[in-house]
């Protein structure tokens, strides 16, 4: 495939671009792939005590992978049914013109934030150190509210 | 599929209308069970009945004549209004009926001071259900079907009323499943947070998802309608509901996090 095709407007918002496209079967495999690691790194970001700090930066990406995934999937089949307007090639470029974007926000953040998350946690977790312990809910006794 | 259950000299049993009996009823009777339990005067649906029948009735038979111009008036004469009238051809439109009983039904709830959301919240669910119903009876009956297929789970009708001799998309299949799972979604939303506590925000819930797969699912259907830009009207309607729906919503999530709520 051409790469500088994917300059030109014409190729990319052709209403019915055909039925027949070499990607469709990578494209279904490569999304249920992303869909499946999604799980995968959701269940890494939980259990793993040593990034404590970095965690809540990174909490977001399984959940944004399973939306590229489920939405790769659904253009995909837009495309292959060859439906006006939504099988588009222009939604699968900017699908995965959305992935760097992602990225590139998430580390943004990361650098800006990341510094000043760690030190409010630490400060934190002295100061509560004196701080008096706080009191347990009593559990409501259910008899005597009768 | 199966259009006609049952069939003697003189009577045929469709099985399109025997759903939409079902649905109806099954509507009702969640209604009046969840209307009860939001303890709102579910007896203005009683008093009434007869404007908000009548008011379904009429904005069904309009919208259906409206958009079949080719089959309801060819030109304007004597023959429009008689056409307009013979309703025993059974051309009546759904999504006509429901804005005529949504039409009428804010007009005496606004008339009556009755809250507005709290009606909307009770009465949303039993719709779908209804639609989801509705929709078994359309893919039975060869109604609402979707444009060819090659896909293995495609349908071939052999009906009159399909105007394609191939495999065609389950539209209507597609319907009920994502129906299904929107109901699903809620009750699952529900378990992890109490947004859905607030009057309307399950409404609007409902409604911002159902038109973006109404949206979506037009494009793929394959039956006859008025077009616009190429395209079907009903694509426009529900992108625009949708627009209207998603804004609400999404200003009541951030009033929602505002009020330090936590993530949703």
């Amino acid at each position: 495939m051409d790469p500088f095709k994917l300059l030109d407007p014409s190729y990319l918002f052709e209403t019915t671009p055909g039925y027949t496209y070499a990607y469709q079967w990578p494209l279904l495999v490569f999304f249920i792939l992303v869909f499946a690691a999604s799980i995968k790194l959701s269940d890494y970001l939980k259990h793993r005590p040593k990034a404590k700090f970095e965690a809540p930066f990174f909490a977001g990406i399984p959940s944004a992978m399973r939306w590229f995934a489920a939405l790769g999937i659904l253009f995909n089949f837009f495309r292959d049914q060859n439906i006006p307007y939504i099988g588009m090639r222009v939604w699968l470029f900017l699908l995965f013109l959305s992935v760097p974007v992602y990225a590139a926000y998430v580390w943004r953040r990361y650098e800006l934030k990341f510094e000043e998350s760690v030190n409010k946690k630490t400060l934190a977790a002295v100061e509560d150190k004196y701080l008096p312990k706080q009191k347990k809910k009593k559990k409501k006794n259910k008899k005597a509210r009768k | 599929m199966i259009p006609i259950l049952f069939e003697t000299g003189f009577l045929s049993i469709q099985s399109h209308w025997v759903f939409v009996a079902i649905a109806m009823l099954v509507g009702a009777y969640l209604s009046i069970k969840r209307l009860k339990r939001r303890r709102v005067d579910f007896t203005l649906l009683i008093k009434h009945s007869t404007a908000f029948f009548l008011s379904g009735t009429l904005l069904s038979r309009i919208i259906f004549f409206t958009t079949h111009p080719d089959t309801y008036f060819p030109a304007f004469d004597f023959r429009t209004l008689k056409n307009f009238i013979s309703i025993w051809d059974k051309g009546f439109s759904f999504w006509g009926a429901v804005l005529g009983f949504f039409l009428m039904m804010t007009y005496h709830i606004k008339k009556a001071n009755e809250p507005f959301w709290k009606w909307m919240d009770a009465l949303t669910v039993p719709v779908l259900v209804g639609i989801l119903i509705g929709y078994i009876g359309a893919f039975l009956g060869g109604f609402s079907y979707g444009t060819p297929t090659n896909l293995p789970w495609g349908v071939q009708y052999e009906s009159f009323i399909v105007k394609y001799t191939v495999p065609v998309h389950p539209t209507q299949l597609y319907y009920v499943i994502f129906i299904g799972l929107l109901l699903w979604s809620k009750q699952y939303i529900k378990k992890k947070t109490n947004f859905f506590e607030e009057d309307g925000n399950a409404s609007l819930y409902f409604f911002s998802f159902f038109f973006l797969g109404a949206f979506l699912l037009e494009f793929l259907r394959g039956d006859d309608t008025i077009l616009l830009l190429g395209v079907r009207l009903p694509i426009f309607l529900f992108g625009a509901a949708f627009l209207v729906s998603t804004t609400q919503i999404i200003q009541r999530l951030k009033t929602y996090k505002s009020k330090d709520n936590g993530s949703l």
